[in-house]
């Protein structure tokens, strides 16, 4: 791997004591299978939501990006039907070598990729979508299904 | 010591003719060898040829013959409809003629109810024909016939009985007793299982028929029976699909044929074309809709004039009966629409079949106002009204078909490059050769595809150089052996015919080295063309992906348009339809 196609992955900073993450955290954001039909999991999604999603790639330290993970995966879970997505996958803004970045609601981890880099399975489904420029993010769900967003907060569904 | 010499040197000169024979013969099998490998590679092109040909020829024979079918049975269908059916045109005609003389009092009553009663005897089993005694007998004030006719109507077609009464009533100014007909009829649909003309009653609506208190209990019913149906997920997705399916009919079709070297050489050209043209559908869409929304309508002068084409439309529209019929027809003219393309036909007759259905629910109503106005007899007014319900269905399905195509772009577009030359009697082979016009410079590529040429080219090139130095080793041999020998005998003699015979023998190879020489820098020469010819189709290639890619990307920024288009179906309800400003004139006409 050269230069330019490494990865950069930014998991915080991870203060002596909180490398172990608590438990009870990984169990709360278990990702359901959305219900497609349900009209709450088509509502367009939130100014507040969008813009913290797209927060979630800014530097920030562990525990911010983690209640900024959980307030999302909160909204999710009250607001949209209740199918909290494994995970997004954006357009990245650092510029070169970076295309997109992956940003995990499980993990609260940020990994930027490079053209050439391998995306981890379900997300490498959405770079096409995300390359065309057209949504502001994906959400990937556990079963595989992609729900792209677009940058007025309107989600598309099959 | 010169005879085992002399029999030495005649041995090796046999074995050299031998091995020149043989080298002969190895040089003549393998031109044999290339040259039926062209002649089968040829006979293989010109057979895929002839079996691309011949199966066009099936196909279009199978089209034709098609054709021909649907033409006769489009002949037979309607000389059945109308023997079986054309005498409903005669009460369809009573009845909007009998309305007529309501208004105009030209006829008399004798002659009315001579004409409504003979209907009745020839047409038992069509409601419309005791619905017209049931008028006959009400203008004659005969009130025990009159409750009759409209009992055994009410029979045979309880809901388009009551809304004919509701719209007669409504033209003869007798609105409370309209309304209380059309709660009767409303009331007694089934949202999931509506019968056709319940399309009539949203046309009224349209053209604001049945006034203010009319269109409260329109509006309630519907919102009760979307209420009733919005957790019917399989309706809405019912209507998302055809949704899909008319975005689907926008999408551009024919050939493109603006990217040959592409087309030519890239892998991923199936995709690309299928992006391409998926992205192409925005712009014809949105023309369709805007031509559609911006369309001016024009409200009839009087609201009597639209109750009668309302009226109209109740008494012309197709009976139960005739339905199965006139499927039929739309299915054989969709074949003769589609020059015998069964596949196509079958899409179209399948589209339209939902509006030609017995019963539909009251979602697919609505899309079918919008998508075919003419196939269940709306008039643009209503289309117009049914489109503003259609805005969910129509985002979703947009939005899912755009999603489609843009995660089906490829990733990676590469070029490949294998070639083949014939020369002389030997063919060249060019391996594969695959770059790719998304992660890598087009110079780099040159530079690539060239070497990739050079490489291949190289040893060929190597081995048609002539050698002159192995060349000369024999005559030099057989020259220093005479040297020797004549030297022995007679040194002149000796120096004389060993440099005879080297001379000799060099000038005969010379002559061949240039043969050779010339042999290779034409081969040379060709392959340096064809090397020039496949890094112009690169250069090429690279330009039409830029191309592509470009016309790509602005037909595909067309999609917010197009949702926004959709979005604005919605102020179309309120503003744009003769709904408010007809009904209030209206009622003032009333006051």
């Amino acid at each position: 791997m050269d230069f330019g196609q490494r990865q950069r992955r930014v998991v915080g900073i991870e203060a002596p004591g909180q490398a172990q993450r608590p438990a009870q955290h990984a169990g709360q954001r278990t990702s359901a299978v959305p219900r497609l039909g349900s009209r709450e999991f088509r509502k367009t999604r939130s100014g507040a939501l969008t813009n913290a999603v797209m927060r979630l790639d800014a530097a920030m330290d562990e525990q911010t990006r983690q209640q900024l993970a959980e307030w999302i995966a909160g909204e999710y879970a009250h607001e949209y039907g209740g199918a909290i997505p494994l995970g997004f996958l954006a357009t990245c803004y650092l510029g070169p070598p970076y295309v997109d970045h992956r940003l995990s609601l499980l993990e609260t981890i940020v990994e930027h990729y490079g053209p050439a880099d391998h995306v981890p399975a379900p997300f490498g489904e959405a770079r096409t979508l995300v390359r065309s420029g057209a949504y502001l993010y994906v959400e990937i769900y556990s079963d595989g299904q992609l729900v792209p967003v677009r940058p007025d907060g309107t989600v598309v569904t099959q | 010591m010169e005879g085992p010499d002399r029999a030495l040197h005649s041995k090796v000169e046999r074995l050299h003719e031998l091995t020149v024979q043989l080298d002969r013969s190895v040089a003549v099998v393998n031109g044999q060898v290339a040259a039926v490998s062209t002649a089968q590679q040829q006979t293989r092109s010109e057979l895929a040829q002839l079996s691309s040909d011949f199966n066009t020829f099936v196909l279009r024979a199978e089209r034709t013959a098609n054709v021909q079918r649907a033409e006769t049975r489009v002949g037979v269908l309607e000389s059945r409809i109308e023997f079986d059916f054309g005498r409903y045109d005669t009460v369809r005609r009573t009845a909007a003629g009998l309305l007529w003389s309501f208004d105009s009092g030209l006829v008399t009553q004798q002659t009315v109810e001579s004409a409504t009663e003979r209907l009745m005897l020839e047409n038992s089993r069509y409601w419309l024909a005791p619905a017209v005694v049931g008028l006959g007998a009400w203008s004659g004030g005969d009130s025990v016939l009159c409750d009759q006719a409209i009992a055994t109507a009410y029979q045979l077609a309880p809901a388009r009985t009551a809304l004919l009464f509701a719209l007669i009533l409504r033209r003869q100014n007798r609105q409370p007793s309209s309304v209380l007909w059309l709660r009767h009829y409303l009331r007694n649909l089934d949202p999931t299982a509506l019968s056709r003309e319940f399309a009539v009653v949203l046309e009224s609506v349209a053209q604001g028929a049945f006034g203010t208190s009319g269109r409260e209990l329109i509006h309630e019913t519907v919102d009760h029976w979307l209420r009733t149906l919005a957790d019917d997920e399989e309706a809405h997705n019912a209507q998302v699909k055809r949704w899909r399916s008319e975005i689907e009919r926008h999408v551009p079709a024919g050939a493109i044929d603006a990217f040959p070297r592409l087309q030519a050489h890239s892998p991923q050209w199936p995709q690309l074309e299928t992006a391409l043209r998926s992205a192409g559908v925005h712009q014809p869409f949105l023309d369709h809709y805007s031509a559609l929304l911006a369309a001016e309508y024009t409200p009839s002068d009087r609201i009597e004039d639209a109750v009668d084409d309302i009226l109209d439309q109740l008494v012309t529209e197709y009976d139960d009966e005739e339905l199965p019929l006139r499927r039929e027809l739309a299915a054989e003219q969709a074949i003769i629409k589609h020059e015998g393309d069964l596949a196509a036909a079958k899409q179209t007759a399948d589209a339209g079949s939902a509006a030609l259905g017995n019963t539909l629910d009251y979602l697919t109503i609505q899309t079918s106002a919008a998508l075919d106005p003419a196939a269940i007899g709306v008039s643009a007014a209503t289309q117009q009204v049914a489109l503003a319900s259609c805005i969910d269905w129509a985002q979703r399905a947009h939005g899912a078909f755009s999603m489609g195509y843009r995660s089906a772009y490829p990733a990676n577009v590469e070029v490949c490059f294998q070639e083949q030359h014939p020369f002389g009697k030997n063919v060249f082979t060019l391996p594969p050769w695959t770059g790719s016009l998304t992660a890598t410079a087009m110079p780099q590529l040159e530079k690539s595809l060239a070497a990739h040429w050079d490489a291949s080219t190289g040893p060929l090139l190597a081995s048609l150089q002539f050698n002159m130095g192995r060349e000369l080793i024999k005559p030099a041999l057989v020259a220093a052996l005479i040297l020797i020998v004549g030297i022995a005998i007679n040194p002149a003699f000796g120096v004389i015919a060993g440099a005879a015979v080297f001379g000799l023998w060099y000038l005969a190879i010379n002559g061949r080295r240039a043969k050779a020489e010339a042999y290779r820098k034409q081969v040379e020469t060709a392959l340096a063309g064809h090397k020039r010819k496949s890094l112009e189709d690169l250069r090429g290639a690279g330009a039409e992906y830029t191309d592509l890619r470009g016309a790509y990307q602005s037909a595909d920024a067309k999609e917010p348009q197009v949702q926004a288009l959709i979005a604005s179906f919605g102020d179309l309800g309120h503003d744009k339809t003769p709904f408010e400003r007809r009904t209030l004139s209206d009622e003032r006409n009333y006051a």
